[in-house]
């Protein structure tokens, strides 16, 4: 190994980024706007006040306070009234409102009756996140309801107030939404989404990078300069990528991570170093897919369509042991799964350390698969273009 | 007298040096081939069912093995450790593999009798809000239900009206009506957004290649004899080539994707369809006017992924629009795919009539006029490059 060759190496691959400007775009301008822009989106973390119409047929003291009661939760806006369901179907069919509370003649007279009052409650499904908001804020106030029923009930059979509390909710649940208190969907995303954006781009930069080496003949030149030797070629070419992401990455848990009020339970320097071993193994593959480029557009195309299934097969959205065996085990092959993996129990959950040494080794496991596999194809390559070189010379002497 | 017509003979053209092009075979075929199944199958169980669950029972009383009846019968529940120490608890989720983990106090079943109150803790693993929401909706549920039950036992004797005991302790009785996957299926949720999301990238980063490429390895000329000097004829020929690649793309949607993943189609097919064409349109116009303003076909494709790579998060679709900064609403806004969708799910889930859509036809419209004006833009600044003087168009 030659460090002032792998130096002068990284200088060449710098100085190449910067006269692409397709590269360039990709490295530098791409995970900053990404960063604002989809780091943004997600900055209330939750969504508040979904549209709910209403349809009041009993237009009582009762039903208005139920309603009331419905609107005063934090997920539900009571936006729309109408006189009808059929016209709140229609309101809902539009997509003015994401759900429809309706509430029957007679609600009033049979809640004081204490008979069961039957209410309606239309969902628009097509997106989870809204629905089950809405399901969820309507059963609370309807278990509220349930709760004073029962209690009245007992205060009527001669039972003091408080005792009547007691007896009328025998077991109460505490539901504790650990590592992530609200259960809200910026802390579910957010952490994995910065990481899906940083290795993203790195994916599309570096493949860009090395299918325009392949196609102007670059790469054979590279390997002569780094006198044909596998680390001073790989450390030279890929060393700038991991500079320019250890930056990223440290700009990710300094800044990023504090800003959108993301927790790093663990200890930093674990996390940079395991982070490092992440980012190299990235590398590595990103390389040995990237040598099958020889255009730089294919390379971006193809690159740019992983994104949704390299961060979905991860099983940062369902659970991994949930998908077909295939899909679990290329799953597994994929870096970026451990380290999900690994980032969740470390920065979010804050486990001790034993509980991450499998991330950590799986994460080894692929630095060393990837590694190999550079290798070996740096030897195929090399053998390839010392026969393409071979043929001509053979050629001329002919 | 078809084959002489230009607008034919680009057309043709077109189709053939699609077909022979490794991008458009990458971008039509194999992405969308191995993407839509790769994503497919990841959902292909559609509901999570008996997610796994920890309970510590520190009572061990005869209520509270009921309650764990009640949560085994639980078809999304399923337990598969029990724990015998508060210790456990900490680290059950990362240790034992658990998504929840229920803990019955000491003196449950007692407590109960005595009627003082007693509470069942539970501890959701919430790093994923999927697990998080399926549990806190499964634990109300069971818990409610015992609940409820002892409350029963407890009112009867002291003189109640049968008729009356439901009334009592459960007052308000919801009748829910879900519409639009009343299944509550992730493929059929997910599957239909991912695809046609994907559908959008593949249409506008094959179309923002279309006139730059023809430059860039030396065709253009040709094209240009063969539209006879005609520009409208090159627009039209190439997007009529364009969009029978599209459309069989649709077909590969949904005429295979669908069916194999049993996703239901509730509207009418001739809709979507109209749906389909207007939305495919814009994006191949919208590519053909970013492919004449930007020569370099390369920056072309970068200015392409970068402005459609952010669609699916943009459109509301997983994460509402209006839970966004405002900044981040007008980016939603301009995206064809934000209006596509919502017009989408009208059509295909909820089978509303075509006339509820028309909010997202005139913004389609509105970025049809969009892409007319990119070309026209392109038109004018490349007007060296496109229109030939009869010298250089010979040559």
């Amino acid at each position: 190994m030659n460090l002032g060759l792998i130096w002068k190496l990284i200088k060449k691959e710098a100085e190449l980024v910067l006269n692409d400007h397709s590269i360039l775009l990709v490295l530098l301008a791409a995970p900053i706007l990404y960063f604002v822009l989809m780091g943004s989106t997600y900055i209330k973390k939750d969504e508040e006040k979904v549209s709910v119409g209403v349809v009041d047929l009993d237009l009582t003291k009762s039903s208005k306070s139920f309603l009331n009661k419905i609107n005063a939760t934090q997920k539900v806006d009571i936006t729309h009234s109408y006189t009808s369901l059929s016209e709140a179907e229609d309101g809902m069919s539009k997509f003015e409102i994401q759900g429809i509370v309706s509430i029957p003649k007679n609600f009033e007279k049979k809640l004081k009756k204490n008979e069961s009052s039957p209410i309606g409650l239309i969902l628009n499904n097509t997106k989870f996140l809204s629905s089950n908001d809405i399901n969820k804020a309507v059963n609370l106030v309807a278990l509220e309801y349930a709760f004073e029923s029962r209690k009245k009930f007992f205060e009527s059979k001669g039972l003091n107030p408080s005792f009547a509390e007691l007896k009328a909710n025998p077991i109460t649940t505490q539901i504790n939404a650990v590592y992530n208190s609200t259960n809200n969907y910026g802390d579910f995303l957010l952490p994995a989404l910065l990481i899906l954006i940083l290795h993203q781009t790195l994916l599309i930069g570096l493949s860009e990078g090395i299918a325009s080496d392949r196609k102007k003949g670059v790469m054979q030149i590279s390997f002569k300069e780094s006198n044909d030797n596998f680390l001073n070629y790989i450390i030279g070419k890929l060393g700038f990528y991991l500079l320019l992401y250890s930056a990223y990455m440290l700009f990710t848990f300094a800044v990023a991570f504090p800003y959108f009020n993301l927790p790093i339970k663990g200890n930093f320097f674990a996390l940079i170093g395991v982070s490092l071993v992440f980012f190299t193994a990235t590398i590595l593959y990103g390389w040995f897919i990237s040598s099958f480029f020889k255009s730089q557009a294919i390379a971006m195309e193809i690159m740019a369509f992983t994104s949704y299934p390299v961060f979905l097969i991860t099983g940062i959205t369902w659970s991994l042991d949930q998908m077909p065996l295939l899909l679990q085990f290329v799953s597994k092959l994929i870096p970026l799964q451990p380290f999900f993996v690994f980032i969740k129990k470390h920065a979010i959950m804050g486990v001790d350390h034993l509980l991450y040494t499998n991330e950590i080794v799986h994460l080894l496991l692929l630095l060393l698969i990837g590694y190999v596999a550079a290798f070996l194809r740096f030897r195929h390559l090399q053998k390839k273009m010392v026969i393409k070189k071979m043929v001509p010379d053979r050629a001329q002497q002919v | 007298m078809l084959r002489n017509w230009p607008v034919y003979r680009v057309f043709r053209r077109e189709l053939l040096r699609l077909s022979q092009e490794k991008s458009v075979r990458n971008l039509f075929i194999i992405i969308p081939i191995v993407v839509f199944f790769v994503l497919g199958s990841i959902y292909y169980k559609g509901a999570l069912r008996e997610v796994p669950i920890a309970v510590y029972d520190n009572d061990n009383s005869t209520l509270s093995r009921t309650y764990i009846r009640f949560l085994e019968s639980s078809p999304h529940l399923q337990i598969t450790h029990y724990l015998s120490s508060t210790d456990a608890l900490e680290n059950a989720f990362v240790e034992k593999g658990v998504q929840g983990v229920f803990y019955i106090p000491q003196d449950f079943h007692k407590n109960i009798l005595k009627s003082v109150p007693t509470q069942i803790r539970i501890y959701t693993n919430s790093t994923n809000i999927v697990f998080g929401n399926l549990l806190y909706k499964s634990a109300l549920e069971v818990t409610q239900t015992l609940s409820g039950a002892i409350v029963a036992k407890r009112i009867a004797p002291l003189g109640i009206d049968p008729n009356k005991i439901m009334g009592t302790i459960l007052p308000i009785d919801i009748n829910t009506r879900v519409l639009g996957n009343p299944q509550y299926n992730y493929v059929y949720y997910l599957l239909p957004g991912l695809t046609t999301v994907l559908l959008q990238m593949i249409i506008f980063l094959a179309s923002a290649r279309a006139f730059n490429r023809e430059w860039k390895k030396n065709t253009y000329t040709e094209l240009y004899s063969i539209s006879k000097g005609n520009i409208g004829s090159m627009i039209l020929g190439k997007y009529f080539a364009f969009m029978i690649y599209a459309l069989s793309l649709c077909g590969l949607i949904f005429a295979m994707v669908f069916p194999i993943f049993g996703i239901p189609i509730y509207g009418s097919f001739l809709n979507i369809f109209t749906l389909l064409l207007l939305f495919l349109t814009v994006n191949i116009l919208m590519g053909f006017g970013l492919s004449l303003i930007v020569k370099d076909e390369i920056i072309a494709l970068d200015a392409a992924i970068f402005y459609n790579s952010p669609a699916f998060v943009f459109s509301g679709f997983t994460f509402p629009i209006w839970a966004m900064p405002w900044p981040n609403t007008i980016y939603a806004q301009i995206i064809p795919y934000t209006h596509f969708l919502t017009a989408f799910l009208k059509l295909y889930q909820i089978d509303t009539p075509l006339n509820f859509i028309w909010p997202e036809v005139w913004k389609l419209l509105l970025f049809l006029l969009i892409g007319l004006c990119m070309i026209a833009i392109g038109l004018f600044i490349n007007r060296k490059k496109i229109f030939l003087t009869p010298k250089t168009a010979t040559l």
